[in-house]
């Protein structure tokens, strides 16, 4: 037993170090290059000083006040226009995300009290600008609207002291729990390590089980999968699982520092639900292997499986709020799962259980792919009729 | 001769097994699979827990707002630890909390506050639930204000007194916040960018493994003008199938100047199937491609700058992104397909688009001279 675990181990690391090169290199290097492109996409990390094209019409004390404010906005940096048709030209061509046109009377109306006027476009095509461009917006319109009613409330007679029951009587006082700088990044950072190992896991497990079938060097592995066809089977995929599980590890480890994403809970539940991640993405290659005995069809599933997979994990859009159809999909990836860990461990801190349902599905799921696909790959290796021509 | 060899070329595609499954399957399956997950397009009725201890008119007044908002859907519940719990368990996105003291408290002009707790962890949510939240405590609130105001003389002008600035907002575009008309777009322009390389690359990879070679009359410039026709005309099908059948099914914003994208879409399409033959010249299997080129959609999607604005993207990357046609594809639907500008507007994307086609051009044609005879 210990003698077959040893000699598969070894013939697949003479199958990435020797035989097919560019295996190793798919496994150990690309998912770093991508993963290293990616960071790199939203090294930025916090989406500010979007551009915004201001139309001063009043040119008066307080619209110059309102553009101070603009500029002094940290989502919003401001460019001055002399029209709002040269603006929106602007905002057509994509050199800004939003025009700001000041009413030609904003000073006069404003001083009379009969509602000084501001017009807002917004290109809310590209949500996440156009949500920090209108989040900028409201809170420097917020504000000034303050300044201005409480100067309003004191020439109706109303004491300082008193101000603040007129001005707001019900406030708002919140707070953020979890992730209180409401740092994106960290909920996508974390999201993108999933998707991307996701792909490369699968991947692997299938290309190199369907090699040797393609290319017939499966056939002096007939004897010991005749013998012990689940432990020949663990033994070649538990090198994939221990290799991706490295990779994960020095993964998480760059998107923690790079991103500083805090360690709220147990990064040993973190560690576990990478295993099992790892393990479940293995067996699904094991899986499709055993299920189509085809290498070509084979990586097809594969990536059908496992490259729209980030739409479902909830990164993009909240597991929740998919239709049924989707959420049940969305259970079956072991993204989805990872990505709960993630959030629940590192940003949240809280619900320990969740975290070890999310572990034990991954597992069972894991098993049972394991077992069916040990089973379809055993079936195909013990006849001459399904390997490949003799090379 | 070059219809004799474009109508041979057709057939030898379409009796490749693989490549039919991939030209073929590939945007019949995406093209319902990826939509999916944002077919209720906008989070609606997220679970909000709300702890009104006060159970005054005023607190119920303010619950019965919180109804009205689509966004979230109130649950009560009867104490604060027990709410947080919940939003611990994740049963519930926020929590507000509706003091003892609230409608008391107001009415002795002391100022009041609403304590919510909103799940920063999930960004989507907390936006939608915050949002809605905040609008339905400040709209109880600017009635209270006015009331206030007009106890104090203000009149019909209290409104004006409270806000003095009115600011509206035109959301453009997407007015309806939509996930659906934000990705899904962008994802078909990749998807077919990604099948036309994939798909090269595994025939290249097919026929290199067979060693067949092109019949000694067949120059390699007919054999590159053959090809970029016959891919042509997948791509055109591609065209009908994804930006006018599947588009106007979803009910996704814009889509009118059909014939300026087609126009777009054609040159970016030469630059997708230039690119895809150049790349397809260095697989000599018929695996490989399918596992390099898979990996890289989700990097090149990223990097056109739909997700996120290029402005925030290293140089590198910057640079990096204009040698790849799908960031001119999906730039030119995002803007000349779904936001409706004009194709003057996108003159940059064009004449970047029609760069790489001519470059890519060339690089094809001579990965084709440099396999010659073998067939690829």
């Amino acid at each position: 037993m210990k003698n077959i675990w040893h000699r598969l181990i070894r013939r697949e690391w003479a199958f990435i170090f020797k035989r097919k090169k560019s295996c190793g290199f798919f496994m150990l290097v690309y998912p770093f290059v991508i993963m290293a492109i990616v960071l790199a996409i939203f090294s930025g990390k916090v989406l500010d000083k979007i551009p915004v094209g201001v139309v001063d019409n009043s040119s008066g004390y307080y619209s110059r006040e309102l553009v101070r404010t603009l500029k002094s906005n940290r989502f919003l940096a401001p460019r001055p226009f002399a029209t709002v048709e040269a603006a929106r030209k602007a905002l057509d061509q994509g050199r800004i995300y939003g025009v700001v046109a000041i009413d030609e009377s904003y000073d006069k109306d404003l001083l009379k009290n009969s509602g000084a006027g501001i017009k807002a476009w917004i290109n809310n095509e590209y949500l996440l600008v156009g949500g920090n461009l209108t989040k900028g917006l409201n809170a420097v319109v917020g504000a000034l609207q303050a300044k201005y009613q409480r100067r309003n409330l004191a020439a109706l007679g109303v004491p300082s002291s008193m101000e603040d029951s007129f001005a707001a009587p019900l406030q708002v006082s919140e707070n953020i729990l979890y992730n209180p700088g409401m740092n994106y990044i960290y909920f996508l950072g974390l999201g993108l390590l999933p998707a991307v190992l996701q792909l490369f896991i699968c991947i692997s497990v299938s290309y190199s089980l369907l090699w040797d079938i393609k290319t017939y060097h499966a056939r002096r592995l007939r004897g010991i999968f005749n013998e012990r066809p689940y432990t020949a089977c663990a033994a070649r995929v538990s090198f994939y699982v221990a290799g991706y599980f490295a990779v994960f590890a020095v993964m998480l480890g760059g998107v923690i520092a790079f991103f500083q994403v805090p360690i709220e809970g147990s990064l040993l539940r973190v560690v576990c639900g990478g295993a099992a991640f790892v393990f479940m993405t293995a067996s699904t290659g094991l899986f499709f292997a055993g299920g189509t005995n085809n290498l070509r069809l084979c990586l097809s599933v594969c990536a059908v499986y496992a490259a729209p997979a980030f739409a479902y994990y909830g990164v993009s859009f909240p597991v929740q709020s998919m239709p049924i159809l989707a959420r049940l999909w969305a259970e079956f990836l072991p993204g989805t799962h990872l990505n709960r860990i993630f959030v629940n461990e590192l940003l949240r801190g809280v619900n320990g259980a969740g975290t070890w349902y999310d572990i034990l599905f991954m597992t069972a799921v894991g098993g049972v792919c394991f077992a069916l696909g040990a089973k379809g790959y055993a079936r195909w290796i013990k006849r001459d009729k399904y390997l490949g021509p003799q090379l | 001769m070059i219809i004799e060899f474009i109508v041979k070329e057709l057939k030898a595609l379409l009796k490749d097994s693989g490549f039919v499954l991939l030209a073929f399957g590939g945007p019949l399956f995406y093209s319902f699979f990826y939509p999916l997950p944002y077919a209720r397009e906008v989070a609606r009725q997220i679970p909000v827990a709300v702890v009104d201890q006060d159970n005054s008119a005023l607190s119920r007044q303010l619950v019965r707002m919180m109804r009205a908002e689509e966004e979230i859907s109130p649950i009560a519940y009867s104490s604060l630890s027990e709410a947080k719990k919940a939003l611990d368990r994740r049963e519930v996105f926020a929590v507000v909390s509706l003091d003892e003291d609230l409608e008391r408290d107001v009415l002795k002009q002391v100022p009041k506050s609403v304590h919510i707790y909103t799940d920063g962890s999930y960004p989507i949510y907390y936006k939608q639930a915050t949002t809605a939240l905040q609008k339905a405590i400040k709209t109880v609130s600017a009635g209270v204000e006015i009331k206030k105001l007009q106890s104090l003389g203000a009149g019909k002008a209290a409104p004006l007194l409270r806000s003095p600035i009115t600011m509206t907002a035109v959301n453009l575009y997407n007015p309806q916040g939509s996930y659906g008309n934000y990705v899904v777009p962008a994802v078909f322009v990749a998807l077919v960018h990604q099948i036309m390389l994939i798909a090269l690359g595994l025939r290249a990879g097919t026929l290199y493994e067979q060693k067949k070679e092109y019949p000694k009359r067949l120059k390699p410039f007919k054999i590159w003008l053959g090809k970029m026709l016959s891919l042509l005309l997948f791509m055109a099908g591609y065209f009908v199938y994804l930006f006018i059948i599947m588009y106007r099914l979803y009910g996704f914003s814009g889509g009118d100047r059909i014939l300026e994208w087609f126009l777009f879409y054609m040159i970016f399409a030469v630059a997708a199937i230039g690119l895809g033959l150049t790349i397809a010249g260095l697989f000599k299997d018929r695996e490989t491609p399918i596992m390099f080129i898979v990996v890289t959609s989700l990097p090149m999607l990223f990097m056109s700058g739909v997700i996120w604005p290029v402005w925030e993207m290293p140089l590198a990357i910057r640079l990096l992104r204009l040698c790849i046609p799908m960031t001119y594809g999906i730039n030119g639907v995002v803007r000349l397909f779904v936001m409706n500008v004009s194709l003057g507007d996108i003159l940059p994307y064009l004449s970047g688009c029609a760069i790489l086609a001519v470059l890519f051009g060339f690089t094809s044609y001579f990965t084709i001279k440099k396999r010659y005879p073998l067939e690829m």
